[in-house]
């Protein structure tokens, strides 16, 4: 089911949380709302389940205008940010609210219900937790728990805020590519948010960059990290050097670096200050004179300039790109 | 949050012993005494002055007005947690200010105001009387006392735990398409209930117990509108000390076992 | 999160306008009834006949030595009481050890002690018939049916409201703070002062001042140990009995007014000390 935003503006008192939003989502993409905290971007998923009223604008569903339609009634499948399982219910409980709440004449008998319930919670390969309580789980399971909830109303859309924010970073990086593949088996259409830019790049078919409440730039992951629409997107999008060169101002990437213990051509002298080694890669930091700002380059460890360098010593660089 | 015991922390051995010492001296010791007074008498005697027609009908009025006034304070308790937790509107801040009225008011003022106001020719009994409604010196009265001294107990253990609940948990049973009665009946009711039976067990207790805002607007009738702690009152007013220790040897029994069974059931529903 | 205690304009949460005006008019209707129209009936009874008699009912001797009674019995129960109280708290938050839940429960027992049995027992205990009244007697000490017994009876029934205010108080803030303080070399007094202390200032405060209301304003231990004795053991609360009994109403009234005066005041310090306490609990979660 595809999803048209159109024009949604929203102000909390005088804060303009997000302005003329116009975004369209693909049936069956993976869409992630990137950007810092503040720039609009739960504000936005909110408004698309309608937990959110915005102030302007409307929110299409498959060519059909849900702008007035109750957040009970539009059908979507909503995992929160620390996962709002409902603490009193068992696991089975929990996932089988949604189905229980449906009106008699929809509501499927006990036993359908059951079965339902059990084959989502092997989907997200829990079932044996069932009657567990939430406080018993760790985060990673709490987690899929909350998912196997949004899904058993069979939503055709699953809306997804900061999924992985609560989890540690092993944790977090088994859980997105779950979710990844765990979305190319339903086809759904999913959008989540994230401030993470790795995770987004990561998980997403698109991305969304946000920022003060506007899109700064839509693309695919390669396209975002590749060509940036401006300074923002270049920056929120990895680490990134900035350095003076003639009066002008060039930015590179850490990994866009090409480093020397001569002074070959184009290259320029620096001061080591730190080398640190990161596994596959190796970090540099050098000083320039002429700027405050230290410059940071990524190589791969086993790279000749590294042998026996340490802080002090003289290297030579030049930016690959530009 | 560190809540081991710490060895670097002194005044353990002082501050223990001088909370149990204190605690016997003012409580326990004189509560104790009060269970020697009553082993005096054989077991038939106690059975004999806890079933006297007048002490069973105390004993009904007592229990049964303070369970009355428990269930109509539950239903007044959680809707004023709730308006006063979800709505802002004015007045808000005053009216959560006053509910504690019950609490910081004497007894005795409650009793002789209720009493004026729901006297025959009070402020409110002159309106009721023409109804046929008699409010004052009824066991009706009894309650509405009782209510009023135990107003504030349902509200605030039910208050703060309606607060603290995260609004995510409503949004997530409204996504999943729960009606607003939905979500009360399945989500709220099953957060609050163990605060709620908390506050009713308080209120209960309480009432049982409770004396100067009641004995004014009772009637004080034997048989009719004499409460327990009334009835001990009287038995010690004709120096029948023996009658009123194993009254209040039975009320503190009775009292004790109906809270442990609310206590039971609370477990049973936070931890089924 | 702070904007958590907030109504929320949420839209899962908002419901019906309508439902939202019901049940604010029932809560109106419940305020009214309950809390506004007792206060009102007090001071209308009590200025009847005008500030005169109430002035007059107010400044007799016998109210005046009724007066005198009532903050005698507070005097003494309120320090005793807060000494305990933060004993208890120190002891109960502080440490771990065998048998703390039943402390606890046992603390909070007079709570759910019917106040006449609290009178009833100083009675079995001191009276002519009691187990220590024959020796009081041989010695000449009266304590029921005097000042004494009226101590104690407040005593036991405003027993667990300091120590009930500082438990949960004092449980949540941990020992860190005062582990802090004596890694920086404070004696154990120092400690209490300068860490403890000013951490549980204002939910002592809040503590003291439910005390106080409740010690002044008790009736039914009080009746049972005082025996009435006009002008001499008789409490605010017992005189303001004996004049509703004498069908002096306007007198009642006008002495149950200064007490309700006195709650309204605790009120008033309740809603001020709570105030400081939620303050300083936001400036302690934000730093």
């Amino acid at each position: 089911m595809s999803i048209e935003i159109r024009n949604i503006s929203k102000r909390f008192g005088a804060f303009q949380a997000l302005n003329t939003i116009n975004l369209d989502i693909q049936s069956g993409e993976l869409v992630a709302l990137l950007g810092p905290s503040g720039c609009g971007k739960t504000t936005l998923l909110r408004i698309i389940a309608g937990l959110e009223t915005p102030d302007n604008g409307n929110i299409v569903f498959h060519g059909e205008d849900v702008s007035d339609r109750d957040v009970r009634d539009r059908n979507v499948g909503f995992v929160f940010q620390h996962y709002a399982l409902f603490r009193h219910m068992t696991v089975f409980d929990n996932v089988a609210f949604g189905l229980r709440m449906k009106s008699k004449r929809e509501r499927p008998s006990e036993k359908v219900i059951a079965e339902k319930v059990h084959e989502l919670l092997n989907m997200v390969q829990l079932d044996w937790l069932a009657d567990r309580y939430p406080e018993q789980l760790s985060g990673g399971q709490r987690q899929r728990i909350a998912l196997a909830r949004a899904l058993a109303v069979e939503p055709k859309i699953l809306l997804l805020d900061e999924p992985f924010g609560a989890l540690d970073a092993k944790v977090r990086k088994e859980l997105r590519r779950w979710l990844a593949r765990l979305h190319e088996e339903i086809n759904l259409t999913s959008v989540f948010v994230t401030h993470d830019q790795e995770e987004a790049m990561e998980v997403a078919d698109r991305i969304v960059v946000m920022n003060k409440g506007v899109i700064q730039q839509i693309g695919s992951p390669g396209e975002v990290y590749e060509q940036p629409a401006s300074d923002f997107v270049y920056h929120f999008l990895g680490d990134s050097n900035r350095l003076q060169v003639n009066g002008s101002e060039i930015m590179f990437r850490p990994h866009e670096v090409s480093i020397s213990r001569e002074a070959l051509t184009g290259h320029q002298p620096a001061e080591v200050r730190d080398v640190r080694p990161l596994g596959a890669t190796t970090r540099v930091t050098l000083r320039v004179t002429g700027q405050d700002e230290l410059i940071e380059a990524e190589v791969i460890k086993d790279h000749d300039s590294l042998i026996g360098l340490h802080k002090g010593d003289a290297l030579y660089f030049r930016p690959t790109i530009g | 949050m560190s809540r081991r015991t710490s060895p670097v922390i002194p005044g353990f051995g002082l501050t223990l012993g001088y909370t149990i010492v204190y605690l016997s001296l003012l409580v326990l010791i004189p509560l104790g005494a009060m269970f020697v007074h009553a082993a005096q008498l054989t077991w038939d005697q106690f059975w004999g002055i806890i079933t006297a027609p007048r002490v069973l009908a105390a004993l009904r009025l007592s229990f049964g007005t303070a369970f009355a006034s428990a269930v109509i304070n539950s239903v007044i308790g959680v809707l004023l947690a709730w308006v006063l937790v979800r709505y802002t509107f004015p007045g808000r801040k005053i009216i959560d200010a006053m509910i504690d009225l019950p609490f910081a008011l004497p007894t005795a003022v409650a009793g002789i105001a209720l009493t004026a106001l729901y006297a025959p020719a009070g402020l409110i009994g002159s309106l009721l009387q023409p109804l046929g409604i008699k409010i004052a010196f009824t066991p009706l009265g009894i309650t509405l006392a009782l209510v009023f001294v135990t107003l504030p107990f349902v509200v605030r253990t039910v208050q703060p735990v309606l607060a603290d609940i995260p609004k995510e948990i409503e949004e997530a049973a409204a996504c999943l398409g729960a009606k607003p009665l939905q979500v009360f009946r399945y989500v709220l009711l099953p957060a609050i209930l163990p605060a709620w039976l908390t506050g009713f067990a308080l209120a209960f207790a309480r009432g049982v117990g409770e004396y100067g805002s009641v004995i004014f607007i009772a009637g004080n009738m034997p048989m009719k509108t004499e409460i327990l702690p009334l009835l001990i009152m009287v038995k010690l007013d004709q120096y029948d000390y023996t009658g009123a220790t194993a009254i209040g040897v039975m009320m503190l029994v009775v009292s004790f076992i109906l809270l442990l069974g609310i206590n039971l059931l609370q477990r049973r529903i936070e931890h089924p | 999160m702070s904007t958590s205690n907030l109504p929320s304009l949420s839209a899962a949460r908002r419901g019906s306008p309508w439902g939202r005006r019901i049940l604010i008019t029932a809560t109106w209707i419940v305020f009214t009834l309950f809390l506004l129209l007792p206060l009102y009936i007090v001071l209308s009874e009590a200025l009847k006949e005008g500030f005169g008699t109430f002035f007059s009912a107010i400044i007799e001797p016998d109210a005046l030595s009724a007066l005198k009674l009532t903050l005698i019995a507070t005097g003494i129960s309120l320090p005793l009481n807060v000494v305990f109280g933060v004993a208890a708290a120190w002891c109960v938050s502080k440490y771990e050890f065998r048998g703390k839940s039943i402390l606890v429960t046992l603390i909070d027992l007079p709570f759910s002690v019917s106040p006449v049995i609290a009178g009833l027992v100083y009675v079995l205990l001191f009276g002519a018939q009691g187990l220590l009244g024959p020796w009081l007697q041989d010695h000449d000490i009266q304590i029921v049916f005097a000042v004494p017994g009226i101590v104690l009876a407040t005593l036991f029934v405003t027993f667990p409201f300091v120590a009930r205010e500082l438990i949960p108080l004092m449980q949540e803030q941990g020992t860190q703070e005062e582990e802090a303080a004596r890694l920086l070399g404070a004696s154990g007094w120092q400690m209490f002062w300068h860490v403890t202390l000013p951490n549980i200032k204002w939910g002592l405060i809040y503590g003291v001042v439910l005390c106080n209301a409740r010690a002044m304003g008790e009736f039914g231990a009080v009746s049972v140990v005082s025996g009435h004795i006009r002008g001499v053991t008789n409490t605010l609360p017992l005189h303001v009995e004996i004049l509703y009994n004498e069908y002096n109403h306007v007198a009642a009234f006008s002495v149950a007014s200064l007490l309700l005066a006195l709650a309204l005041l605790t009120l008033l310090f309740k809603q001020w000390s709570e105030s400081r306490l939620t303050s300083q609990n936001s400036t302690r979660e934000t730093h």
